[in-house]
C-alpha cells in the first residue's frame, strides 16, 4: 500500500543522497585537482630550479647543481629524483638518489611542463615533471663592463646560435599526496553518510510533524462510528492544504449522517407499515383459528384480514411505482396536457374525502394552461398532491389550485392550511413513509404519495418544490418549461 | 387477570381483545396514548400493552408518566421498532418485558401469564387450593385430578382470590377482575358468580373452599 511517510521519505532521502554525492563528487575532483596542481607546481619549481643551474659556456654545458642545497635528491630515505638529458637521449646528470638507474625519458620537447605517474626505482608510486629548456648562456658579469663593444657583439651573436635542449626530468614520491587526498575522500564520505543521517532523522521528524495533522484526522475519523455520526472532524489552526480536505470531510459526514438516519427512519418507517399489518393479520388468523365457534368475531376478522391485504397491497405497489420512478424505469409519452382538466378529474375523485372533512376547493386555472408531458402520470403527482391536501389540511379549511406565469414556464400551485407542520418538516416530507404524526394511524396512508410525486416529476422533468407561508400555508408548486409541443 | 391494550392499530386491538377474553381476561381496549394513561392512572390493571408509536401520547412518554407517578403495575410493550436500542430504552424505562411485532399470539398470552406470576411472586403457575389445583397458565381447574368446568368470569375471580391467597377480596376489587372498560356490572354480579363457583369447585373437608368475611368479602386459604 502506498504511503504518503514512506513515499517521501524516500523521495526525499533519494534526492538527499543523489545530491550529496554530486557535491561529493565535485568537491573530491575540486580538491584532487587542487592538490596535484599544488603537488606539481612544486614539481615544476624544482626542475626550474635545476634548469637554472643548467648553463652554456661556450660549446659545453655545465651543470652548477650542489646537493647541499638540494638535499631531498641525495636522501637515503624517500629521496626526490632527477635527470638531466640531451634531446638525443643522452644522459648529461642525474641525481645522485638515482645510483644506476634512470627515469623515463621523454623525447618530445615542449615549452609546456608534462607530468605522468610514474612507479619509482625504489619502488614507490611517484610522479615526474619533464621540462624540455634551453641552457642560458653564461656571461661574466663583472667582467662586462670591461669588454668592448665589439666583444660583447660576438658574444651575442654567439648566443644567438642554436642552443641545445636539455630535457630536465624531476621525480618524487606521491605518497603524501596520495595519503592526503584518500584522507580527504573517507573523510568527505563520513561527513556525507554522517550528513545523510542527519537528513533521514530531520525528514522523519519534519514528515511526522507534517503529517500529525493527518493522523490527528485519521484518529478522529476512525473514531465515528455508527453511533458517533454526528461528531466532526476538527482540528486546531489546521494547514492550508488540510482545510478543504477537513471541510469536505465534514460535509461529507453531513450528507453521510442525514443519509443514515434517512435511512434509519425508512428503515424504522418501513418496519412499521409492514409490521403491524403482518401482526395484525397473524393475530387475527390465529384467534379466529382457535375460536371458530363466534361466527361474529370471525366475520369481523375477516373483514379486518381483507382491509389488512388491500392496505398491503397499496403499499406495495406504490413501493414498487417509487421503485420504477427512481430507477427510471418508467415509459414516458409526452403529449399536450390541458392542466385544468387533470385538476378537475383528480379533486373528483378526492371530493368526497374532502367532504368529508369539510374542505373547499377553489381552481383558477388559465385556460390556455397546457403543458407537454405524459398525462397520466402528471395524474398521478396531481392526485397525490391533492389528496395529501385533503388528508392533512386544516379542518374546513380551503384547497386552492391555480396557475402562475414563470420565466421559464408556467407553475401549477396546489396550497392549503395545515396544522402543525413547521419549516423543518418541509425538508423530510418527500421522504418515503415519512408522516408527521409518529404514531402513523391518523390515516389509512403509507406515507409514499409525496415521494412518488416526486420521483414522478424527476423523470418528467417537472420542477417541484413545497413552501410553508405565514406559518400555515403549505404551497407546492410545479413548475413546467415551455417546451415544445409534441 | 385485569389487562389494559393500548395500541393504535384498531384491528390489533380488536383480535387481542376477542382473544383475550376468551381466554379469560377482563380487557380494557385504548387506541390513543393520552386516554391509555389515563386508564392507567386511575385504574388497577395486572398487565399492561402497551404500544409504542401512539397518537395523543407516545407509549415511552406514557410509561416515563406512569413510572414517575410510582405506577407499579407490570408493563409489556408491544412494537413494531425491533432495535436494540429501543427494546433497551423500553426496558431501562420501567417496561417488564418487550415484544416485536409480529408476534404469536400464544407467546403475547404466555408472556402476559408470565407478568402475572411475577406480580404474585409466583414462579409456579399451579395453585394448590385444598382440593382444587389451579393452572394459572391453561387456565384450568382440576379436583381431585378431574376437570372443573367453569365460566371466564367465575375462573377469573377464583385465580384472583387464589392468587391473593390468605387476603380478603372486596366485591369491588373482583368486580374489576372480571369487568371490561366501562362495562356497567353490579356488585352483586360478583355474589352471583361466587355462589355459581362454590357449586361447581364443590367444599373442602366441608369448608367452602371461598370463604366470605361478611360486610368486607371475599378470600380463599
Amino acid at each position: 500500500m502506498k504511503s504518503i511517510r514512506h513515499e517521501l521519505s524516500f523521495r526525499l532521502l533519494v534526492g538527499a543522497s543523489l545530491l550529496l554525492v554530486a557535491a561529493g563528487l565535485v568537491l573530491g575532483i575540486l580538491i584532487h585537482s587542487r592538490l596535484l596542481g599544488a603537488f606539481d607546481h612544486t614539481l615544476e619549481t624544482k626542475a626550474r630550479a635545476l634548469a637554472a643551474l643548467t648553463s652554456l659556456e661556450g660549446r659545453y654545458l655545465e651543470f652548477d647543481f650542489s646537493e647541499e642545497h638540494m638535499p631531498e635528491f641525495s636522501h637515503e630515505e624517500e629521496p626526490e629524483y632527477f635527470e638531466l638529458r640531451l634531446r638525443d637521449g643522452r644522459v648529461i646528470a642525474r641525481s645522485g638518489s638515482l645510483g644506476d638507474g634512470g627515469l623515463p625519458a621523454h623525447t618530445e620537447p615542449a615549452q609546456k611542463a608534462v607530468f605522468r605517474n610514474v612507479s619509482l626505482p625504489d619502488g614507490r608510486d611517484g610522479r615526474l615533471v619533464h621540462l624540455a629548456v634551453s641552457p642560458v648562456v653564461e656571461m661574466d658579469v663583472e667582467d662586462e663592463g670591461e669588454v668592448d663593444d665589439e666583444v660583447l657583439s660576438l658574444l651575442k651573436e654567439a648566443a644567438s646560435h642554436p642552443r641545445p635542449v636539455v630535457i630536465i626530468t624531476v621525480a618524487r614520491s606521491r605518497g603524501d599526496l596520495d595519503a592526503l587526498l584518500y584522507s580527504l575522500y573517507g573523510t568527505l564520505g563520513t561527513i556525507d553518510v554522517l550528513v545523510l543521517l542527519g537528513i533521514g532523522l530531520l525528514t522523519r521528524n519534519a514528515i511526522n510533524h507534517g503529517l500529525q495533522p493527518i493522523a490527528a484526522m485519521n484518529k478522529q475519523v476512525m473514531a465515528i462510528g455508527p453511533d458517533a455520526l454526528d461528531r466532526r472532524v476538527q482540528l486546531e489552526a489546521p494547514p492550508e492544504e488540510l482545510r478543504t480536505i477537513l471541510q469536505a470531510i465534514n460535509a461529507l459526514m453531513d450528507r453521510l449522517q442525514g443519509a443514515f438516519e434517512r435511512e434509519r427512519r425508512f428503515s424504522s418507517n418501513v418496519a412499521h407499515e409492514l409490521r403491524t399489518p403482518v401482526a395484525e393479520l397473524r393475530t387475527a388468523t390465529e384467534v379466529g383459528a382457535r375460536w371458530p365457534d363466534d361466527p361474529e368475531s370471525v366475520r369481523g376478522l375477516f373483514n379486518d384480514i381483507r382491509e389488512i391485504a388491500l392496505q398491503m397491497e397499496t403499499v406495495v405497489t406504490h413501493m414498487l411505482l417509487l421503485s420504477r420512478c427512481e430507477n427510471r424505469n418508467e415509459a414516458v409519452t409526452r403529449t399536450a396536457v390541458m392542466l385544468d382538466s387533470v385538476v378537475r378529474t383528480c379533486w373528483e375523485r378526492t371530493s368526497a374525502n374532502a367532504a368529508a372533512r369539510s374542505l373547499q376547493f377553489e381552481s383558477s386555472i388559465e385556460p390556455d394552461g397546457i403543458v407537454n408531458t405524459d398525462g397520466e402520470k402528471l395524474g398521478m403527482i396531481v392526485q397525490n398532491l391533492l389528496d395529501n391536501a385533503v388528508s392533512y389540511g386544516a379542518p374546513e379549511s380551503v384547497v386552492r389550485c391555480f396557475t402562475a406565469k414563470a420565466p421559464t414556464g408556467v407553475d401549477l400551485v396546489i396550497e392549503n392550511d395545515v396544522e402543525n407542520v413547521t419549516p423543518a418538516d418541509l425538508q423530510r416530507v418527500f421522504e418515503p413513509f415519512w408522516r408527521k404524526d409518529p404514531a402513523r394511524s391518523a390515516s389509512n396512508h403509507a406515507g409514499l404519495g409525496l415521494s412518488i410525486a416526486r420521483a414522478l416529476c424527476d423523470i418528467l422533468e417537472i420542477g417541484l418544490r413545497v413552501d410553508l407561508q405565514a406559518e400555515r400555508r403549505f404551497v407546492v408548486r410545479l413548475s413546467f418549461s415551455a417546451m415544445p409541443m409534441a | 387477570m385485569k389487562i389494559l391494550i393500548i395500541e393504535d392499530s384498531a384491528r390489533l386491538l380488536r383480535s387481542l381483545g376477542h382473544g383475550l377474553r376468551r381466554l379469560g381476561h377482563a380487557v380494557d381496549l385504548i387506541a390513543d396514548g393520552r386516554e391509555g394513561y389515563d386508564y392507567a392512572r386511575f385504574n388497577t390493571y395486572d398487565v399492561i400493552v402497551l404500544d409504542l408509536m401512539l397518537p395523543g401520547m407516545d407509549g415511552l412518554t406514557l410509561l416515563h408518566n406512569l413510572r414517575t407517578h410510582g405506577n407499579q403495575t407490570h408493563i409489556l410493550i408491544l412494537s413494531a421498532r425491533d432495535r436494540v436500542e429501543d427494546r433497551v430504552r423500553g426496558l431501562e424505562l420501567g417496561a417488564d418485558d418487550y415484544l416485536v411485532k409480529p408476534f404469536a399470539f400464544d407467546e403475547l398470552r404466555a408472556r402476559l401469564d408470565s407478568l402475572t406470576r411475577r406480580r404474585y411472586q409466583r414462579k409456579n403457575p399451579e395453585i394448590e387450593l385444598g382440593p382444587l389445583t389451579i393452572n394459572t397458565a391453561k387456565r384450568e381447574v382440576l379436583r381431585q385430578g378431574a376437570a372443573v368446568s367453569l365460566t371466564h368470569s367465575e375462573y377469573a375471580v377464583l385465580e384472583n382470590l387464589a392468587l391473593n391467597r390468605g387476603r380478603v377480596r372486596s366485591k369491588d376489587q373482583l368486580l374489576e377482575a372480571v369487568r371490561d372498560g366501562d362495562s356497567l356490572a353490579e356488585s352483586n354480579v360478583v355474589e352471583v358468580i361466587v355462589c355459581m363457583l362454590r357449586k361447581k369447585i364443590g367444599s373442602d373437608n366441608g369448608e367452602p373452599v371461598v370463604k366470605t368475611r361478611r360486610g368486607y368479602g371475599y378470600y380463599v386459604e
